[in-house]
């Protein structure tokens, strides 16, 4: 495999892959600035309004047409949370020119367009401010954004579990903003905000697929960024969330909604940073307890209890957290509750079978063999890393995975804190 | 043996059909590390009143059987099988449609082991009274968590007032009362019915050798024997053109409303190059006239009727067909008149030249980039064969259709006599009345 090439000048990091294994070319262009409570909702509302519209293509619709003509390349924007970070993402792909007739200007013209977001937004005369209408668009469709999460009821459990377990702490801020927020932001506050992301973000730029010839590339990437993002140097390292400043709690947090099946979802506190010597235990922990269907969750709540249909755990790296989660009866909730206290116990105490630790290590090098043919899930990999200031390979992190051992989890295992319980259940 | 290469997307196709009637296709992508596998049955939700040909009888099944059997073929007499591909590395599933019930697997090594246990798996059924009971429970809470899933209330609400009686109309994994009435009898008719080799097809992409693939398939279907098979009868009730509900609401705990609108389709192809020329030609249609790039959509947003969940699809088969447009909404039936309002524009102004063009551009250029997942390739190609189409004939047949052709199938399909809207709105709120 192909390796990442990385290139940084202060605050900007150009990594590209070149490879002839796709027939499509893939950007990703991350922003990342520190979480806060002051700029959380305009930093959120940012992404989406960059899609309103540039100076060259002043619409929402004439962007969509150009992307259209460009063979339907794809050009999205999304804010994300990166544990501590607060992420606006922009990524592109295209199919690759080369098997196209007549399409020999495509990768240049997309990625004029990808930076052209940023670079030339659409401003009102006073060039300091977004168009007015731009903004009063983006701002109802966020507010719906914001409002579609309660939708999801999965999504919407594991949320509230998460929100529960960070309170009180940056991590805690939701990724969206508040509604409440988006009445008093005006096209001149958003500029400002946009500026300030410009000043003080670190960037990383991504670029994977067919580049004849990278460095010529990185370096025309970095003369490109340089005038826009200004800042000197990368901040520091995502670090999990400080569990001194959370106490653990069994606390029940319960929400009724009108329902039929209840999401019962418990946090506990890792205590491992991403990138840490103990990340990837973490990780083997996680997949014999939850992530697969030989795991003890999947084996115990479904097949031997026929409690639910998903019953699973997820980590969140990141945040140093990791979550259990199970559609349920509601009437079932105590009964679900005591098999799964069960099942952390049993890692905790080191009762995982050979079996159990072979087939986890085998599925998650699997998992990670795969992602090498997703362009996105290589980008993913790399930019956590680059956020932990970890950024050991794909192949490194495989062979921690393959080295773990049952008393490696065993003791990362014993570390486990039960920070949170959330439970949405029926109005009964 | 079939063999072509397909530089565009990357790929080298082979196809055979192994002496039992097995359909296999491999596509070589050798820079990959991915090998992914699926092997599918023609046989879906909607299969619920069918017979083998030269029977007297057809056989009534209750809804979601299909579905049920799926769960169950995972259960082996020596266990489980995820346990089998979890020694070997890799990760499996299956997913049951209208029409077809697929079982995969993804991995990295082990490929042919690992097809192995696909291929015998599923031809090595096992239902017992206990291990039936047992999963009543689990689909029950699939069919719960289904029930307060929105977006999928809302499709599936949106079949039921559109169909009278065809079966598309019933949910694929069927209710809690009528999976109760499934017997390890009725599991194991159904399965001598529609899982013999002549009604399946094996698909097998990665960095696999073809040749080897179909050889070893070969030996291993040799080993086992199967009754002639007589072909399918499926008994489909006449369905009427008209819909049966011009509009279905539903009140669940969301925030949001949602909106579909449904287009029953007139004109049901008869063979599968017909099928595949309608489905691209319907696609670009819909996506010229209320894709993102359009005016229509862009004053849906400015209006407060649509946001950026608003999408469509379009579903044929030699039995059913529609399109259907919608997504969240602040006024759902406004959405619904102004969705109605633009189809009859359409039919009045015609299908403009540049938003078609622009539009086969993209759905062109989206299929070249989608191949790059092994995981949709083998589904398009799956899906294809099954249907009776060539795998690799879209890029030719996007390339020949016409913006004429495009304004006809508008005619067919654009008609406010079979259009149907469902609406999920929030507990305790009544549709609003009409504000265009």
């Amino acid at each position: 495999m192909e390796t990442m090439v990385t290139q940084n000048h202060s605050g900007i990091s150009v990594h590209v892959l070149n490879t002839s294994k796709f027939r499509s070319k893939h950007w990703a262009m991350r922003i990342s600035i520190p979480l806060e409570r002051q700029l959380l909702t305009s930093a959120a509302v940012l992404p989406y309004l960059w899609m309103e519209g540039t100076s060259e293509f002043p619409s929402s619709r004439q962007l969509v047409q150009r992307t259209d003509e460009l063979y339907g390349t794809v050009l999205r924007t999304s804010i994300q949370k990166r544990g501590s970070r607060h992420v606006m993402d922009i990524s592109a792909s295209s199919p690759e020119e080369l098997y196209i007739d007549g399409a020999q200007a495509l990768t240049s013209l997309v990625q004029e367009l990808l930076l052209s977001l940023l670079t030339k937004p659409a401003l009102e005369s006073s060039g300091a401010e977004f168009s007015s209408s731009h903004v009063k668009r983006a701002i109802a469709l966020h507010s719906r954004r914001i409002e579609s999460l309660y939708d999801d009821k999965t999504t919407y459990a594991y949320e509230q579990a998460i929100l529960a377990s960070c309170q009180g702490l940056v991590q805690g801020l939701p990724k969206y903003g508040y509604k409440d927020d988006l009445d008093g932001l005006t096209g001149s506050h958003l500029f400002s905000a946009h500026q300030e992301v410009l000043k003080n973000a670190d960037v990383d730029f991504y670029c994977v697929g067919r580049i004849p010839q990278p460095e010529t590339f990185s370096d025309q990437m970095i003369e490109a960024l340089r005038p826009h993002f200004l800042s000197k140097c990368r901040q520091p390292s995502v670090l999990p969330v400080d569990t001194t400043r959370i106490s653990p709690s069994t606390n029940v947090h319960v929400e009724q909604q009108k329902v039929q099946q209840a999401k019962l979802n418990r946090v506990y506190q890792t205590n491992v940073a991403y990138g840490s010597e103990d990340y990837p235990v973490a990780v083997v922990m996680n997949g014999i307890l939850g992530a697969f269907p030989h795991s003890k969750l999947f084996v115990n709540v479904r097949e031997k209890h026929s409690l639910a249909y998903y019953a699973s755990s997820r980590l969140e790296g990141m945040l140093g957290l990791l979550v259990i989660y199970a559609g349920i009866q509601p009437d079932k909730f105590e009964q679900t509750q005591s098999i799964i206290s069960q099942q952390v116990e049993d890692v905790q105490s080191g009762r995982v079978s050979e079996e159990e630790l072979t087939f986890t290590k085998d599925a998650l090098l699997n998992q990670f063999r795969q992602a090498e043919d997703q362009p996105l899930s290589i980008i993913d990999f790399h930019y956590s890393g680059q956020l932990s200031g970890n950024p050991s390979g794909m192949e490194l992190f495989r062979e921690q995975i393959s080295r773990v051992s049952v008393k490696d989890v065993q003791r990362v295992a014993g570390k486990l804190r039960e920070s949170a319980t959330y439970l949405l259940t029926n109005e009964g | 043996m079939n063999r072509r290469e397909y530089p565009e997307y990357g790929v080298d196709w082979c196809s055979e059909r192994l002496d039992n009637g097995l359909e296999v296709h491999v596509l070589e992508k050798p820079d990959f590390h991915q090998i992914y596998a699926m092997f599918s049955t023609r046989y879906g939700s909607m299969d619920t009143r069918f017979r083998l040909v030269g029977m007297n009888d057809y056989t009534d099944v209750p809804d979601g059987v299909a579905h049920f059997l799926e769960h169950k073929m995972f259960e082996e007499p020596d266990g489980d099988v995820f346990q089998q591909f979890a020694q070997l590395g890799a990760s499996a599933n299956a997913f049951t449609t209208y029409d077809q019930t697929s079982y995969l697997f993804s991995s990295t090594t082990h490929a042919f082991e690992n097809m192995k246990v696909l291929v015998d798996f599923v031809q090595n059924p096992y239902f017992t009274e206990e291990n039936v009971a047992k999963e009543k429970g689990i689909i029950g809470e699939e069919i719960r968590m289904y029930d307060d899933t929105a977006d999928w209330r809302c499709y599936t609400e949106l079949l039921r007032a559109m169909y009278h009686s065809h079966p598309v109309r019933l949910d694929i994994a069927g209710t809690v009362e009528s999976i109760a009435k499934i017997t390890p009898q009725l599991l194991y008719r159904c399965y001598e019915t529609f899982y013999h080799p002549a009604n399946m097809v094996l698909v097998v992409a990665g960095p696999v050798n073809s040749s080897r693939v179909v050889e070893a398939m070969a030996e291993n279907q040799a080993k086992k024997s199967f009754q002639p098979f007589p072909g399918i009868d499926r008994d489909f009730p006449r369905e009427p053109v008209s819909v049966r509900e011009k509009s279905v609401r539903h009140n669940l705990a969301v925030r949001q409303s949602r909106c579909l609108v449904g287009f029953k389709e007139k004109n049901l192809p008869t063979n599968g190059s017909d099928l595949l020329r309608q489905e691209l030609l319907t696609g670009v249609l819909l996506d010229s006239v209320f894709g993102r790039a359009g005016e229509t959509f862009e004053k849906m947003v400015d209006d407060g009727l649509a946001d950026s969940t608003f999408g469509w699809e379009y579903e044929v088969t030699r039995s059913y067909g529609h399109a259907i447009l919608g997504g969240n909404s602040a006024h759902p039936e406004a959405l619904a008149t102004a969705i109605r309002q633009h189809a009859e524009r359409v039919l009045e102004s015609g299908v403009s030249n540049i938003d078609f063009e622009r539009s086969r551009k993209k759905t062109l250029g989206r299929l070249l980039a989608s191949y790059d997942g092994l995981s949709a390739l083998a589904r398009d190609v799956t899906a294809y064969v099954l249907k009776g189409t060539h795998p690799f004939d879209a890029l030719h047949v996007l390339q020949s259709i016409t913006v004429e052709e495009a304004f006809a199938r508008a005619r067919e399909l654009f008609g406010t006599e079979h259009m149907s809207a469902s609406y999920i709105l929030p507990v305790h709120e009544q549709a609003q009345p009409v504000m265009a």
